[in-house]
């Protein structure tokens, strides 16, 4: 499904060239659990927004499906965010004005779906998280595994066939951690593609591969 | 999806107030200031606009020599295929025309004109034909407000009043014509038909419509040529060595105070107040956009990352559009209800202010409102919205906004903010100073304790020959009573009669046997107290004595100036010829006054003359001892109440009618401290936004000094620095501009108040003093926080 060859990023200062990313490849099939490990800097994250359209490389190729999606232009890369991927972040970055109910309706909102079957997906999404007595509360009101449960409600909810998670489990206790795990866990058993970035070695033995990243340069790729 | 995005747009607003107050306030106050004045500059240049064909409407003018003043004339000389119609208006001042209607009197102001009055102009009638009534010798018309005024809710329309000038004659009301609006020059509360009979011998204007094949000049050439040629002209003295001309309609807005127009204009135009009213709609609208532009840059860092997740949750640019779009509207919308709510609030005290009676309709204030936002608003989102759409989402995502130089760009703006509002400053400062030297300044002559009244009004002349002698007895009698009494009582100083010394009339003056032709120049009437009652100062001969002169004699009363002007050296030699009255052998002048200032202090004191004329029906000047004013103000009703029962006793203390010569300045002054505190405040309010901003985003330094050992005095005055240089640099870039606007400014007026150095100093430190106090409540809650807070989150 996704194909990186020979992804570069750098940045060009006045006397260097800093490599985040140096000669990437990576192929990653649809179903996968894959998890990117690595030391703080080593360009998980980075690759992580190539992947996820929201960076691009400075050299190299990338298609999804076999089809080359490096000179997309803005409108076809949104629609991709609409309809193929979803993102989950370590802040989980919901909107703090918004309730837990209007957080995970916002990207159908975009999507034109209309709005009784809005509320029909929605629904259905917080009575498969057993949020359905929160839904009326503001992000702060929870706690940071419910928070990042509504991320993940919110990321799945348009029905993505990729699911980005960025240290999902980064700001959480270990229990609460477990729990977002099983729930990612259940979401690839479904079928669902999903690549995450971690720092924690057990939550990296949840996926079913794990990749290592060091300097920018892959130095492991090892499958669970 | 409109739902959704106003529910985003206020949850927007509401997570963040002080942006949202901050814009509210600042498009609020803004756009409150531009259509306010908007409202009065409109009124201006549309005045008398309300004629369909004022660009047709010409009025008739004679200039008696080529230095004398263009006066108002009534030629009986139309007979021009050009002119379509034409129109003769005598108006009549508050207090010369008496109506009565049953036990009560009133005297308004009003006009007597042909029965083409209605066809020339457009007054709306709202009873009675425009065609006809004006035909009709016993009809009157009065405005809606007199009506209401005379008869209270009574049906005017058949009433019958007593109307008395030279005669006394029975009018009925047949006719209302509305209020003359704002927009119109002239102003009256009722019209009689000049078919009905001559009142006193007041000289008319005579307005003509042109048709389409007009020419002015060639029309102007015309009629001197006809004059000159004509032996029933050439007799009359008015025609000889005259010119006539013709002046548009809507050219004397703006020229009523270089030409005479016998009362019939009751309002003038400046066209340099306009243009500084200009100004400041323009200071303001820059003023009031920077700081929206500024606020929105502050609010999208704060929402930018609500961007970011909005993008990845699919929104496309142009919903992140559209989304920004219904938050602006929503906004312009909500401040355009709420100013169209305050503008009918103020209206009536910004009416006040500029003394003018605006009442626009509610819907062309909410539009004009909308119209004013949407401009300020669209000028202002034009940089926030290409840094908008500039963001990479991966960044906003980070929080990471702004680079320092883009904050350097910020603090220009608020430079800029600040040196328009430091001249705003500056000129209110030196407006309000010399409002207040023309004020206080020594006129070179007394007005305290001074009243002007009037007791008697000019006799109304009818029945038989004897009737006449009779009643004209029995004036003179009053009139030796009104005099004996005024001179025995305590209360009062002294008395004299004759003009207010700020209302002189014009005339054409010369110097005989010189060569200089006929100037307009200033005269009053007056009574030979009237030297003591004013504490006039005499140079040189002496003045008028009831013993040695006669009123209506040959004899005057020049002042300094006069004897400058015309440059005598020896006053017994000297004669003054008046064009009208003495073309001759002139007038003998038996003494000079030393100047004093009976014009407003934009000049110098001007040539004037003084004649000795007693009528009992001239007002009268009252000088009351020193604190017997009461006493002596009720002694002076009750013998006003003698002569005319049931008669409004009215007067003026002469103090007052000198202060409402500087109307113009204390309108200005008035119009120009209301705008420079707007301007103050939306500045401040800019300089608290970028304030709250640093501060917030400086959290994190601030905790590591602090945990390094720096005072909360220390992070203070870092904090305060900056913007304290930014202040500073507006006060260097304002000084200049102020001080040469200024300059050119008082270049309007004779005497000027000084332009020293303490005002720049305390506009300076007004400023100053507002931007440290809206920054340092800002700098002192972030310095006085404990560190540990700070440095918890990364």
């Amino acid at each position: 499904m996704i194909h990186l060859n020979k992804i570069d990023k750098y940045y060009d200062s006045k006397f260097q060239r800093t490599f985040v990313l140096k000669a990437v490849n990576l192929e990653v099939k649809e179903g996968e659990f894959l998890s990117i490990m690595g030391p703080s800097g080593s360009g998980k994250s980075t690759l992580l927004n190539i992947i996820g359209l929201l960076d691009a490389p400075s050299a190299g190729e990338y298609s999804l499906y076999e089809k080359s999606v490096l000179d997309l232009k803005e409108k076809a890369k949104v629609d991709y965010h609409r309809n193929f991927m979803g993102f989950i972040f370590q802040a989980y970055h919901l909107i703090e004005e918004m309730t837990v109910y209007e957080n995970i309706e916002t990207p159908l909102i975009y999507k034109g779906v209309k709005s009784r079957d809005r509320q029909a997906m929605v629904a259905d999404l917080l009575d498969r998280f057993n949020m359905v007595a929160k839904k009326d509360l503001f992000p702060q009101q929870l706690s940071g595994g419910q928070q990042q449960l509504v991320g993940i409600a919110r990321a799945i909810v348009g029905k993505p066939k990729l699911l980005l998670a960025d240290e999902p489990t980064g700001n959480l206790h270990s229990s609460q951690g477990e729990m977002i795990m099983d729930v990612l866990k259940q979401l690839n058993n479904e079928g669902m593609t999903i690549i995450q970035v971690t720092h924690n070695e057990k939550f990296a033995q949840c996926g079913k591969r794990i990749i290592r990243l060091e300097d920018g340069i892959i130095r492991g790729d090892q499958v669970v | 999806m409109l739902k959704h995005y106003l529910k985003y747009a206020f949850s927007n607003f509401k997570s963040n107030r002080t942006i949202f107050a901050g814009s509210i306030v600042t498009v609020f106050l803004g756009a409150l200031c531009i259509s306010l004045l908007f409202t009065y500059i409109h009124n201006e240049l549309l005045m008398d606009d309300l004629h369909k064909r004022e660009k047709d409407i010409y009025l008739m003018m004679i200039q008696e020599s080529p230095e004398s003043q263009m006066e108002v004339c009534d030629p009986k000389i139309i007979d021009y295929p050009e002119v379509e119609n034409h129109v003769t208006i005598q108006k009549y001042k508050e207090g010369e025309i008496k109506f009565t209607y049953k036990e009560s009197s009133f005297s308004p102001e009003g006009i007597i004109a042909d029965s083409t009055f209605f066809e020339v102009f457009d007054f709306k009638l709202k009873v009675g034909d425009q065609k006809t009534i004006l035909y009709d010798p016993e009809a009157a018309v009065f405005t809606e407000r007199l009506a209401r005024k005379i008869f209270g809710n009574e049906n005017p329309i058949g009433k019958l009043v007593t109307i008395t000038s030279k005669r006394e004659k029975v009018y009925t009301v047949k006719g209302i014509v509305e209020n003359p609006p704002s927009n119109s020059s002239m102003t009256f509360d009722f019209i009689l038909p000049s078919y009905s009979y001559s009142y006193y011998s007041r000289m008319g204007g005579k307005f003509i419509l042109v048709g389409k094949n007009f020419n002015k000049s060639d029309f102007v050439q015309k009629m001197n040529n006809q004059v000159r040629n004509d032996p029933k002209y050439k007799k009359i003295m008015q025609f000889r060595n005259s010119r006539l001309d013709v002046m548009g309609l809507n050219d004397i807005y703006f020229n009523e105070n270089s030409i005479d127009s016998i009362y019939i204009f009751s309002k003038s135009g400046d066209k340099k107040s306009l243009n500084i009213l200009f100004l400041i709609i323009g200071v303001a609208f820059i003023i009031t956009m920077l700081n929206f532009s500024n606020l929105q840059i502050i609010n999208i860092n704060s929402s930018i990352k609500n961007i970011g997740i909005n993008k990845i949750s699919g929104a496309g640019c142009n919903q992140i559009f559209y989304q920004k779009i219904t938050e602006i509207f929503t906004l312009i919308i909500l401040s355009a209800s709420l100013i169209t709510i305050v503008f009918i609030a103020v209206q009536p005290y910004f009416n006040r202010i500029v003394g003018v009676e605006l009442s626009p309709k509610i819907w062309q204030i909410f539009l004009l409102n909308l119209f004013v936002i949407i401009l300020l608003v669209a000028s202002a989102m034009v940089y926030p919205s290409i840094v908008y759409f500039r963001i990479p989402i991966t960044s906003s995502l980070k929080n990471q906004i702004f680079s320092q130089n883009k904050l350097a760009g910020r603090k220009m703006l608020v430079t800029i903010q600040f040196a328009l509002a430091f001249i705003l400053l500056t000129a209110s400062i030196v407006v309000v100073r010399q409002l207040d030297l023309m004020l206080k300044k020594d006129l070179g002559f007394t007005t305290e304790n001074v009243i002007k009244t009037k007791f008697f009004y000019k006799p109304h002349f009818s029945g038989t020959h004897e009737e006449q002698i009779q009643l004209w007895q029995k004036g003179q009698n009053d009139y030796q009573y009104v005099k004996n009494e005024l001179a025995s009582n305590v209360s009062i100083n002294c008395y004299s009669q004759g003009l207010s010394p700020i209302e002189p009339f014009t005339m054409s003056w010369k110097l005989k046997g010189r060569d200089k032709d006929y100037t307009t120049e200033k005269a009053l009437t007056i009574t030979p107290n009237y030297l003591k009652i004013l504490g006039l100062e005499l140079v040189e001969g002496r003045f008028f004595e009831y013993e040695k002169d006669k009123q209506r004699g040959k004899t005057i009363v020049i002042n300094e100036a006069a004897k400058k002007y015309w440059g005598i050296n020896d006053i017994s030699q000297a004669k003054i010829l008046n064009k009208s009255w003495e073309p001759l052998n002139g007038y003998e002048i038996i003494g000079v006054v030393k100047d004093f200032n009976f014009e407003h202090l934009s000049v110098k004191p001007q040539p004037l003359i003084m004649l000795y004329f007693e009528n009992f029906e001239d007002e009268f000047l009252i000088k009351f001892n020193e604190g017997a004013t009461q006493h002596g103000l009720l002694f002076v009703q009750q013998l006003f109440k003698k002569f005319n029962p049931g008669e409004t006793f009215q007067y003026s203390f002469l103090s007052d009618e000198i202060d409402t010569l500087y109307k113009k300045e204390k309108r200005l002054s008035e119009i120009y401290m209301l705008f420079t505190i707007i301007a103050l405040s939306i500045s401040a309010i800019g300089l608290f936004a970028i304030a709250l901003y640093e501060t917030r985003k400086r959290t994190k330094e601030i905790g590591i000094r602090k945990v390094n050992g720096a005072t909360i005095f220390e992070i203070l005055s870092m904090l305060n620095r900056d913007f304290v240089k930014w202040v500073a640099i507006a006060f260097v870039i304002a000084t200049p501009i102020a001080y040469y606007a200024m300059n050119k400014w008082l270049e309007n007026f004779a005497y000027k108040t000084d332009l020293s150095w303490w005002i720049f100093a305390l506009a300076g430190a007004l400023a100053l003093g507002i931007a440290l106090l809206t920054v340092s409540w800002q700098s002192w809650k972030a310095a006085t926080r404990n560190p540990v807070d700070a440095l918890r989150y990364e």
